[in-house]
């Protein structure tokens, strides 16, 4: 009678101390989730940041004298071609879909402004064009912070729930491995804007 | 199996990519002329500067780096990542402004002012580039390094003090998200300690045979509380005495080289 008691009680306590450890790893896990689905939010942030100066840049341009219009038209297509992506669908192949989207734009902002500063030599020296310099390097230096955090983020949620025994529990949640930025090239590094 | 291997080489490759650039060790001072290119009778006074205005503000904190190299590591880079890991600026407002400075034959002279999250709205990209070109870079031509991060305090500090009306709401956030893990806390503590009291009470024989049975309930429904309790990451370590407050920073600023 009292043995058998003894045996339940202790049966109970294993029971219960399992259900705990589940319960706290799984708000773990939900924890890291979140917060690689907070660390994309920022990478979105840094990058409409960009975007939004886009028309800036038009508008600064198109103010110089002998304007042609096919110096900016790449800009505007790779803006328009941008992908979006909802922080609950960031697997490999959409975050690198994204990345490829947000690559062109790069290039394509790189190649307009060289472009731009080899057709208007006198345009580089105002004020304003000055100031988007400052802008665009900014927006670069912060997409790759948060590209960088984000990548960190992501790295130890997918080991977290590949790891044993926490797999049975993102298993059960139904957790899936997210996609990062690769290191493309001059990946860690933010790409600089070219202006002389 | 190859998607492995080179997964890890890339995991490998990470630290060793990021230990070649420059990262000093945590200080407790604001001003950090690891370039001597300060007298010490000039670094004690801009010491002395940044640390009152730290005191009378919310923990507003700019730093001052001087160093003869970056590693290799680009200056916006190297110097987020020093805001970052060092802490400047208060953890909750992340009102935090490193200026970085770089004077080597090799590498070039360049000069950085990176500004924390909190920062970035009251010294946008701009403001911080023209206090570069304006402040600081002809100063530094002229060999003066004292009297260009002068000119620059004379800028910032005044910009920076006042303007903290969304860091209050996020210290609150965060004061309220340490209450709630601290009543996580002690219910799991309260759950232990009841495992804990019934199994020796039935270990003594104690009265009431039901009891076992009862407790069983209570035990597993106690955990519940757990299911909403959300995870806020690692605690700081840094904070109190003269040190820097966690700040975070996201590669806000700009930089010039001259």
């Amino acid at each position: 009678m009292k043995k058998s008691n003894i045996t339940l009680l202790a049966i109970l306590g294993a029971v219960a101390l399992v259900v705990l450890w589940g319960i706290s790893k799984r708000n773990s896990l939900v924890g890291q989730e979140e917060m690689v689905e907070n660390a994309w939010s920022d990478v979105e942030n840094v990058y409409q940041r960009r975007m939004d100066l886009i028309p800036n840049l038009v508008n600064t341009v198109q103010g110089a004298a002998n304007f042609e219009k096919n110096t900016l038209t790449g800009v505007v297509e790779a803006r328009s071609r941008v992908v979006n992506i909802s922080a609950d669908e960031l697997t490999e192949e959409n975050v690198a879909k994204f990345q490829k989207s947000q690559d062109d734009l790069t290039a394509a902002l790189n190649k307009s402004i060289s472009l731009t500063v080899e057709a208007y030599p006198e345009l580089t020296a105002t004020k304003g064009f000055q100031d988007l310099q400052a802008q665009l390097e900014g927006c670069e230096n912060r997409i790759a912070t948060e590209r960088r955090n984000f990548n960190e983020k992501v790295k130890s949620y997918n080991v977290s729930i590949r790891r044993f025994p926490a797999n049975i529990i993102a298993g059960m949640m139904g957790l899936e491995k997210k996609g990062y930025f690769k290191a493309s090239e001059g990946a860690e590094k933010p790409v600089e804007v070219k202006f002389e | 199996m190859k998607m492995r291997a080179i997964l890890l080489a890339l995991l490998l490759a990470i630290p060793l990519m990021s230990s070649a650039q420059w990262m000093p060790a945590k200080s407790n001072r604001m001003v950090n002329d690891y370039a001597h290119l300060l007298s010490s009778r000039e670094a004690a006074e801009l010491e002395q500067r940044l640390e009152s205005f730290s005191d009378t503000t919310s923990q507003s904190q700019v730093v001052v780096i001087t160093t003869n190299t970056l590693g290799g590591g680009d200056i916006m880079t190297v110097g987020q990542q020093i805001g970052q890991k060092w802490g400047i600026g208060g953890k909750s407002m992340n009102n935090g402004v490193l200026l970085l400075i770089l004077a080597s034959e090799e590498e070039g002279n360049d000069v950085a002012i990176l500004t924390g999250y909190g920062s970035e709205a009251v010294l946008p990209d701009v403001v911080c580039k023209h206090i570069i070109d304006e402040e600081l870079i002809p100063h530094f031509k002229e060999g003066s390094f004292y009297g260009g991060i002068d000119a620059a305090l004379d800028v910032i500090l005044p910009i920076m003090h006042g303007e903290f009306s969304s860091g209050d709401y996020m210290a609150k956030k965060a004061e309220e998200e340490r209450v709630s893990n601290i009543i996580a806390l002690l219910i799991f503590i309260v759950i232990i300690v009841v495992i804990v009291w019934a199994s020796r009470k039935s270990k003594n024989g104690g009265s009431g045979s039901s009891g076992s049975s009862s407790s069983g309930g209570p035990i597993f429904w106690g955990g519940s509380p757990f299911m909403g309790g959300s995870s806020s990451g690692g605690f700081p370590s840094g904070g109190g005495f003269g040190g820097f407050g966690g700040g975070s920073f996201g590669g806000g600023g700009a930089h010039g080289k001259w």
